[in-house]
């Protein structure tokens, strides 16, 4: 049995916090805890020190200005949903209202699920397609990084041990592309995906002129597939067959850059057929909400 | 056709008893504040870990517990050198408390510390070295059979724990004479029971007797194992059974009580057991997979000519209740259709794997997924309708069926009327199911039937007697206690005698405190299984009423110098209609009574005997009391991309009888639908090299509210069972029942392909769609 003491620390400002981690690097940072508790109780981490996030006023709050929409790291999935974002990322709102339950989604914060690390996250293809930025703070100052350079595999980040996730942040044009969000589940209550994508266009005079799409829990982190992009961009949407065969390529791209695995949940052979049904929805529930 | 809703609202005039008020108990399990076995806190409790196997198959050449015992805080360490060396078990003496020669499954409990707190006990158990000489291990159940295999018990070196057998007529004769014979293969999963509350016990050792706090409800079974286990007489060990948050079966009975009660005694303090979920979802006793092959003999007008059974069901390494399950597999469908001839074979079989035991449905909803499957393919070879089918073929009220089981109420073919016009099934279904890959495309809708039935008890569970008895306790103080043995598991038994012996004495419901179980004080009851409670501890509830009647009117017409015959009783009042004295209300008599007899409460006892009779030799002769009847119909989507599956309707009809509370009915039916699609759909306990992978909510799915169907409609009709409480008989197995087979059913109707196998998962269904038909059960060359 382990005798070291452990701390609880609750600092008020990014600073402090990083302070703290400073002194002791291997402190777990806490959101929401939902990620964090359980993985604790079932002896997945070590036990340790604990710094809360709660009352780090500048890790919250979403906020529109007019470069963008900014989500702080500690926003939570129903203040995501509650937010006025009207027509805007809608493929992170769907993302985020999958996922968990409603009690779980109180609790449950933007930051920690991209920290989490896992290749299902939720949020994360989601983010991806939106082409999200993260501001990162550390101890040698702040930088910011495409989303895409956060994850670095199941249950890790390339974030140093000392730093933290301050905010997510979507350029206002990128905010307005038409998205969606679909994922294969097991069941239609709390569940975990077993593979996700998000789809984002840009649809100008019902054409395509840009897009992303992104996949998830398909490979040790959650990608986007540019070759499924590419096979979208310049599609007239209201030509059927052409959309048809659009949609056929990018599923196709996103199965081929699949490398799903086989775990109790699934085969390594459904996911990656999955993989070509959910993106295929993903881009035509996008292309619907942009019609 | 009359409905309950029209039923409850004559009844209701006359009394309680069909009412739906809501479960007695219900405010306080809303607000937390029922005790059950984790919130119980017994002064100096210790808290205990087991030290389990990691090795599926294996001798054990020693244990060392020198480590454990030195860990400061550490009370007792048990193992089985502290239990007395003993064969026991229900069925099958393969019971230990703690593994003794051999460890067997990975899991088995071979020692166990108890400690003042749960991580002092838990590292301690860390610290137990178990020398284990590993021996190759079977998990399959056909490789088992084999010859030359690994024998996991000397004694029965075939690796068969229970072997049933049963014939009645020629089925030779019934399959020569048949125009058409069907012959297939159905599996079942194994299923967690995924109660709320996982296992518990509080064991106490006071002046040389076990006190067993544990929420079993067979305790008067349970206590008979545990004495034995103990080597002591049954008063040396007392059953007290706290509220049980839910069980579906798993907690009828199981070795974790004793091996707290081996360590109370040594550490000399209560101990109790608690297990997590991962250690429940992992270690307790789960459902028996199945292995059936069933054989129909059918005429050319749809009539059944015979039936051919063979079951497989996997024991794992000790026997719980699972032989019950498999003879309940074997022969109990002969009670719904009648089959005329019937031939069935059920082995038990033991393989390296934790004990499975009885759940919920019992070996029946197990055996109907396959038979009901099998009537719709009938009905469609033969070109007749599925619904006409069944009605041809079912057993009817006042027939004896082919085992002896008489039949004294069945309004079945109502329940089959009922729900076929309440689903439009004859509308909704698909007239004929997609032939070809080419029609499996898109989303795709069908709809399916499925009959079920159950028992009201069952006379072989206890050799020593069926039926029930009850103890009412009326208190000078006006308090009325009513004693049952048959505990509430949560399905709202606690309600329904309350509301059946508060109209035996003219009160509310709310003034009878049906008090829980102490074998210290209750009667010594068969107990809560086999859909028994409502019916058997029913009748003893309404005959302790009638014996508190009979006792207060003798007591007015001594207190009152009248004839009997003056004195009448009306809604809880005594009157003599002399007109010479005062009328008693209940409380006053209840006071005088208590006067005159210093202070004694007046004590009613009703004891009911059910028209039941052990099955001779041949396993024939009325087995249960009574028989409840469903019929059931599903629709589903199948999403042919993705092979997911939404049950998106749900109609149920139901014979239960007088419906007794319809709050609490309706809340079995919709549980069981619940369970059933769970099971259908999605549940599985993944078990691989002996090893449960999936031992937790994320990974083993029960269904959320998401997945059921909006609306499901729940009718039950106009009945009345003539041995049952107020024309009441069972309802809790025989909602689960057809479920499973339903949804199948409207799978096949949906896609034109017959699973054979569950659970029916999206990638199961995908890889039917997508990779070939399933033309057979995984199973089906094992057992042909
Ligand atoms: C019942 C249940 C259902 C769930 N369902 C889903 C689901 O459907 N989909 C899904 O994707 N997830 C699901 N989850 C997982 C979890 O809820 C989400 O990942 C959630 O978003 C995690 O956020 P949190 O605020 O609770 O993170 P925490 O648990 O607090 O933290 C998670 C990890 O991120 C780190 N971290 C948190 N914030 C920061 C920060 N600002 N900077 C650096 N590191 C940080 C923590 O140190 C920790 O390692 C579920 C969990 C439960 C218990």
């Amino acid at each position: 049995m382990t005798t070291q003491t452990r701390e609880y620390f609750a600092p008020g400002s990014v600073d402090d916090a990083l302070r703290v981690l400073s002194e002791r690097p291997h402190a777990h940072l806490l959101a929401g805890g939902t990620d964090l508790l359980n993985d604790l109780r079932h002896g997945l981490i070590e036990p340790g020190d604990v710094v809360d996030l709660a009352g780090v006023a500048e890790l919250g709050g979403l906020d529109e200005a007019p470069d963008g929409v900014r989500i702080g790291a500690t926003v939570t999935m129903r203040e995501l949903l509650a937010a006025p974002l009207g027509d805007r990322l809608r493929a992170l709102r769907e993302a985020a209202d999958l996922l968990g339950g409603r009690q779980i989604q109180a609790a449950a914060t933007v930051g920690g699920n991209l920290c989490q690390g896992s290749p299902a996250a939720e949020v994360a293809t989601a983010l991806l397609a939106h082409g999200a930025l993260v501001d990162v703070a550390g101890p040698r100052g702040r930088r910011t990084m495409p989303v895409a350079e956060l994850f670095a595999g199941p249950r890790r980040t390339t974030l140093a041990p000392e730093e933290i996730l301050v905010a997510i942040r979507v350029g206002v044009a990128d905010a307005g592309w038409s998205s969606a969000y679909r994922r294969i589940d097991l069941r239609r209550s709390v569940d975990i995906a077993i593979v996700s994508a998000s789809a984002a266009l840009d649809i100008d005079a019902g054409v395509v002129r840009s897009a992303r799409v992104a996949v998830g829990a398909a490979r040790p982190v959650p990608f986007l597939v540019p070759e499924a992009a590419a096979a979208l961009e310049g599609v007239a949407v209201g030509d059927e067959a052409a959309l048809a065969a659009a949609t056929g390529r990018a599923a196709e791209a996103a199965r081929s850059a699949s490398s799903p695995i086989t775990d109790v949940r699934a085969g390594a052979e459904y996911r990656r057929a999955m993989v070509g049904v959910v993106v295929e929805r993903a881009v035509r529930a996008a292309v619907e909400e942009g019609r | 056709m009359t409905t309950t809703q029209d039923t409850i609202h004559e009844t209701a005039a006359q009394g309680w008893v069909g009412r739906g008020i809501p479960q007695v108990d219900i405010e306080a399990k809303l607000r937390g504040q029922t005790e059950y076995i984790g919130d119980l806190r017994l002064p100096n409790m210790a808290h205990a870990a087991i030290v389990r196997s990691t090795v599926a198959h294996g001798r054990i050449r020693g244990i060392d517990t020198s480590r454990a015992e030195r860990v400061p805080g550490v009370l007792a360490v048990a193992t089985a050198a502290d239990a007395p060396e003993v064969k026991f078990g229900p069925y099958t003496p393969d019971w230990e408390i703690l593994a003794r020669h051999k460890v067997r499954f990975i899991g088995d409990e071979v020692a166990a510390v108890a400690a003042i707190d749960e991580p002092t006990a838990r590292y301690a158990a860390s610290l137990v070295e178990v020398d284990v000489e590993e021996l190759p291990a079977v998990f399959d159940p056909f490789a088992a059979l084999a010859e030359g295999g690994p024998v996991i018990w000397d004694e029965y070196a075939d690796n068969v724990s229970t072997l049933f057998t049963i014939e009645r007529g020629d089925t030779r004769a019934a399959f020569d004479a048949a125009d058409l014979v069907v012959d297939d293969v159905y599996a079942t999963s194994r299923m967690y029971h995924a109660y709320l509350e996982p296992i518990g016990v509080i064991a106490h050792y006071v002046d040389g007797v076990h006190v067993l706090h544990v929420p079993s409800h067979i305790p008067y079974r349970a206590r008979q194992t545990y004495s034995a286990a103990l080597g002591l007489p049954l008063d040396k060990v007392r059953l007290v059974v706290p509220p049980i948050g839910g069980s579906f079966g798993a907690k009828y009975e199981m070795n974790t009580p004793l091996i707290a009660a081996l360590l109370s005694r040594k550490a000399g303090v209560p101990v109790r057991i608690l297990f997590g979920r991962d250690e429940d979802a992992a270690y307790h006793r789960p459902r028996p997979p199945f292995v059936f092959r069933n054989r129909i003999a059918v005429r050319a007008d749809g009539t059944f000519l015979g039936r051919e059974t063979d079951v497989v069901g996997i024991a794992g390494a000790r026997t719980y209740w699972s032989p019950a399950t498999v003879a309940t597999a074997v022969h109990r469908p002969d009670s719904l259709y009648n089959f005329n001839a019937m031939t069935g074979r059920g082995r038990l079989v033991y393989t390296n794997e934790s004990p499975t035991t009885a759940m919920r449905g019992f070996g029946n909803a197990e055996a109907l997924f396959g038979i009901e499957q099998m009537i719709d393919e009938i009905a469609e070879r033969l070109d007749i309708d599925p619904v006409e089918m069944r009605r041809r073929n079912i057993v009817q009220e006042g027939e004896t069926s082919l085992h002896g089981w008489y039949i004294s109420s069945s309004q079945l073919p109502a329940c089959i009327e009922r729900v076929s016009e309440m689903s439009g099934f004859a509308d909704r279904r698909r007239a004929r199911p997609p032939a070809t890959a080419g029609e499996r495309v898109g989303k795709l809708r069908g709809t399916g039937i499925a009959l079920g039935h159950h028992v009201s008890g069952y006379r072989p569970i206890l050799p020593d007697y069926d039926g029930s008895s009850a103890i009412l306790r009326l208190g000078p103080d006006g308090s009325i206690q009513l004693y049952v043995g048959e505990p509430d598991v949560g399905q709202g038994h606690v309600t329904v005698m309350a509301q059946l012996a508060a109209d035996e004495l003219g009160v509310a419901p709310a003034e009878v405190k049906v008090q829980g179980i102490d074998s210290a004080f209750s009667p010594a009851a068969v107990g809560t299984l086999a859909s028994r409670a409502a019916t058997m501890a029913g009748m003893a509830t309404v005959a302790a009423g009638a014996d508190a009647r009979r006792k207060l009117i003798a007591f007015a017409t001594e207190q009152w110098g009248v004839p009997e015959a003056a004195v009448s009783w009306q809604a809880g009042t005594l009157t003599d209609t002399t007109g010479a004295n005062e009328p008693f209300t209940l409380r006053q008599a209840l006071h005088r009574y208590g006067v005159v007899n210093c202070g004694l409460p007046l004590l009613a006892t009703g004891v009911h005997h059910p028209k039941t009779v052990m099955p001779d030799a041949t396993k024939y002769g009325n087995a249960s009391a009574a028989y409840p009847f469903a019929a059931h119909v599903a629709e589903v989507e199948v999403d042919c991309d993705t092979g997911q599956i939404s049950v998106v309707g749900y109609w149920a009809a139901h014979d239960s009888g007088t419906v007794l509370n319809p709050q609490t009915a309706r809340g079995q039916v919709l549980g069981g639908i619940a369970q059933g699609l769970g099971w259908a759909l999605m549940e599985d306990v993944i078990m691989s090299e002996g090893v449960v992978r999936n031992p937790n909510f994320l990974d083993y799915r029960i269904p959320g509210a998401g997945d059921m169907p909006a609306g499901v409609e729940v009718e039950f009709v106009d009945a009345y069972e003539p041995n049952g409480p107020r024309g009441a008989k069972s309802l809790g197995e025989v909602a689960l029942n057809p479920v499973v087979a339903a949804i199948a059913n409207a799978i096949y109707n949906a896609t034109g392909l017959r699973c054979k196998d569950l659970p029916i998962s999206p990638e199961r269904m995908w890889r039917y769609l997508h990779l070939g038909e399933p033309v057979e059960s995984s199973s089906a060359g094992a057992i042909r």
